[in-house]
């Protein structure tokens, strides 16, 4: 028998080894604060900003992320699947997230499923906030549908919510406000940011 | 394939577990084209491989094989899902008849 314990058992890490991967590193955090102050966290792992060595042989500490990695994930390359094989409603949550989080690499090898389990989960964000909108399939294939109401007062909720955003010192000014003009854009037409 | 064509090797990534399992494998093979095996673990037909290589190498592989072909370690280096630098069969960890390793 297998249980599945939340919080994992093994992290992926990416250690900040110069500025170009901190930067990524701290957007893969910034992901998991955004999904989970959009109350989507069972669509990312769980990912922290940690010290860690800065290469498996290294004793030079420098900041990163760190993952945890599910047990028995599949990517949607594994799986042969795509954006068509989503619950309709996942797949707008997906798109949400990866609306407000302009990301621009979800490709399939960067989502997929977890094995007995009705979740799917979304990795790798470390060029999410970096362009002005997404180019996710989830946002293209969604992009001209009305969000329901639940998920339109989510983004509400986290639009409203700027000023205690933990995204403060994960993300610069630039792309902090960005997440936030996009949010009240989606508020505003009720629909995804494209 | 001889065993100096230089292949891509690309990888589905088990951190977990440990493991490393061949999904495809992109060489020339001295004509125009690309080719493209899969292998019997994965569960893509060749029009799925193809279009996801695309997404992740914005150049034409008809166009420009030999460039497709080389960009694919930069592009695809992912958590779950990498692909291995150019190589060749003697150089290749996953060989002809092995196409799955544990390490």
């Amino acid at each position: 028998m297998t249980l599945f314990l939340e919080g994992g058992i093994a992290v992926a890490a990416k250690a900040g080894a110069d500025a170009d991967m901190l930067k990524r590193a701290k957007r893969e955090v910034a992901a998991w604060v955004l999904a989970c102050e959009m109350g989507l966290q069972t669509l990312v792992p769980t990912t922290v900003l940690r010290k860690m060595p800065v290469s498996i042989d290294s004793d030079d500490q420098v900041d990163g992320s760190a993952q945890v990695l599910w047990p028995r994930f599949s990517t949607a390359l594994d799986k042969s699947i795509d954006v068509r094989h989503v619950n309709e409603h996942v797949a707008m949550q997906i798109a949400v997230f990866d609306s407000l989080g302009a990301n621009s690499d979800r490709s399939n090898d960067n989502w997929g499923i977890i094995e007995q389990l009705p979740h799917v989960v979304l990795i790798d964000h470390g060029h999410a906030f970096e362009t002005p909108f997404s180019n996710s399939p989830f946002v293209l294939s969604l992009k001209d549908e009305l969000l329901p109401p639940p998920l339109l007062k989510a983004v509400q909720r986290f639009a409203d919510g700027k000023d205690r955003s933990r995204l403060h010192g994960l993300l610069g000014d630039t792309e902090l406000d960005a997440v936030f003009d996009r949010a009240e854009q989606i508020v505003a037409n009720k629909k995804l940011a494209v | 394939m001889t065993s100096q064509v230089r292949h891509v090797d690309i990888i589905s990534n088990d951190p977990l577990a440990g493991e490393e399992h061949l999904i495809a494998r992109v060489w020339m093979n001295g004509g125009p084209e690309l080719e493209l095996y899969i292998s019997p673990d994965s569960k893509a037909d060749k029009a799925y491989m193809w279009s996801y290589l695309s997404s992740r190498v914005r150049l034409d592989p008809k166009k420009d094989p030999k460039g497709f072909l080389e960009a694919l370690p930069l592009a695809i280096d992912a958590t779950y899902v990498v692909a291995s630098s150019v190589h060749v069969a003697d150089d290749c960890p996953f060989g002809d008849a092995h196409p799955h390793i544990v390490g």
